[in-house]
């Protein structure tokens, strides 16, 4: 998935398309759960993801598009979240979202460390220096939003920066395979 | 152009053992696709019909130069090389090519200094690394690299670049931008822009230019800087916003951000007929016109 399938996706998202897999039963448990114990994204300088990078992009594109838009995604199960506020829900989904992605990265880290050893050591080293600024650049931006958790600008500027990761990912993904 | 046609005359390659002299007919207006896993890549687009291949190939290299329909390829395959794992020197090739100058053009490499001339079509270029060097005329330019510096000296249409890290620098270019990096900065100069969508992690935008009526700028980037300079008497609404970093409108006073530390301005100049927003976290923006 290119940077444009994916614009394409999250923007069609935002309008109103159904998740390929219903994300509200998961949100609404961990709507129970206290704000506190919610995972934070904290991606691990330099780690890498791979095959599954695609199942990422749509894990994203998916939370991404029913935060972007600040509206519940018309999916069956959202019907039962009807009561709940715009916020609540987009909370919710930020939360499943960031849980969904901290597993997926655990998961792809391993796949793509056992790749380490095949690849070009200088384009490895340009790729994961790229990762670190965007991670850091991520780190800035979730500390900016505890200090501003209703800023839709950083929200904005962190699905950019997911955006700008996973398509890095892609493109690294895309290079192991060839 | 005359830079492409020294480099046709004087480019050599380091210790490649075999010359290459291809010849194969083609009418202008048609395709050519060039794969060379790395070295060099020359590429002129003159006023005649046909394709001519020149240069030096690796000892592990083979070329294969062919036509199906209205595309002539040429392909340079090394032995053994994975396209990320590396290669070695014996699979490279130095490849001088002349195409007609209507020729739409596309290159795919993964380690190569490329530098086209003289062709007056659409142009693509995808490579891992190796610098990139476009010379006026292209209708249109498509690149995709992982680590390259890019100058371009004009485009008439549209240009699309997306890199991981490495600057770009583009002059005289005209109509639609777009432009993808993590860490690369972004220079670009030219008139008549209509689209620009400029995003940068660490790296900085700048645009010296004018803008067409009606245009539409997008610039985003998280601790770069974004610096625009364009005509006096441009007509032109901004929306600026950064969470922490300054903003400096042509000495207008920005208004503390609802959220955050930063500023953000929504600002007029003229009749506003081209619409320009651009968000930063941590960079600065300045714009002024001269």
């Amino acid at each position: 998935m290119n940077d444009k399938q994916l614009d394409d996706l999250i923007n069609g998202l935002a309008d109103e398309v159904a998740p390929e897999r219903d994300l509200w039963p998961d949100i609404e448990a961990r709507l129970a759960q206290p704000a506190a114990s919610m995972p934070a994204h904290r991606p691990a300088p330099g780690r890498w993801w791979g095959q599954l990078a695609l199942a990422a992009a749509v894990l994203v594109s998916v939370a991404a598009g029913a935060w972007w838009s600040q509206t519940p995604v018309e999916a069956p199960a959202a019907v039962a979240l009807a009561d709940l506020s715009d916020d609540a829900i987009a909370d919710a989904a930020d939360t499943g979202w960031r849980g969904e992605l901290q597993t997926a990265d655990d998961t792809l880290a391993a796949a793509l460390d056992e790749r380490r050893g095949t690849m070009e050591p200088e384009l490895l080293l340009i790729i994961e220096q790229n990762l670190t600024i965007i991670d850091d650049a991520m780190a800035d931006i979730d500390a900016a939003m505890d200090a501003a958790p209703d800023d839709p600008t950083l929200r904005a500027a962190l699905i950019d920066a997911w955006r700008q990761r996973i398509g890095l990912m892609e493109r690294a993904r895309a290079l192991t395979d060839s | 152009m005359n830079r492409i046609l020294t480099l046709l005359a004087l480019s050599c390659a380091p210790a490649l053992a075999s010359p290459i002299n291809e010849q194969i007919d083609l009418p202008d207006g048609n395709e050519v696709l060039i794969e060379n896993t790395c070295g060099e890549i020359t590429v002129a687009g003159l006023e005649r019909d046909g394709v001519v291949v020149r240069g030096e190939l690796g000892d592990d290299a083979e070329l294969n130069v062919s036509r199906s329909g209205k595309r002539v390829s040429v392909r340079v395959k090394g032995d053994g090389e994975g396209f990320f794992s590396g290669w070695s020197e014996d699979a490279c090739a130095t490849l001088r090519v002349e195409v007609p100058v209507h020729t739409e053009l596309s290159i795919e490499a993964v380690s190569a200094e490329i530098e086209i001339g003289g062709v007056h079509s659409e142009i693509s270029v995808e490579v891992v690394s190796g610098d990139i060097w476009i010379g006026e005329g292209p209708s249109s330019v498509d690149i995709e690299s992982v680590s390259s510096d890019v100058t371009l000296k004009g485009v008439t249409r549209e240009l699309e670049v997306e890199l991981v890290s490495g600057d770009v620098t583009v002059e005289n270019a005209h109509g639609r931008v777009d432009f993808t990096s993590v860490s690369g900065d972004l220079n670009l100069s030219g008139a008549g822009l209509s689209r620009v969508q400029a995003e940068s992690v660490s790296g900085d935008i700048r645009i010296v230019g004018g803008l067409e009526s009606g245009a539409r700028l997008d610039l985003t980037c998280h601790s770069g800087d974004v610096d625009m300079v364009l005509p006096k008497g441009t007509s032109g609404a901004f929306e600026v916003q950064s969470f922490s970093g300054g903003i400096d409108l042509m000495g207008v006073k920005p208004k503390s951000r609802e959220y955050g530390p930063g500023a953000s301005l929504n600002h007029a100049i003229g009749e506003g007929s081209a619409e320009i927003s651009i968000t930063t976290f941590s960079g600065n923006v300045e714009i002024k016109e001269q």
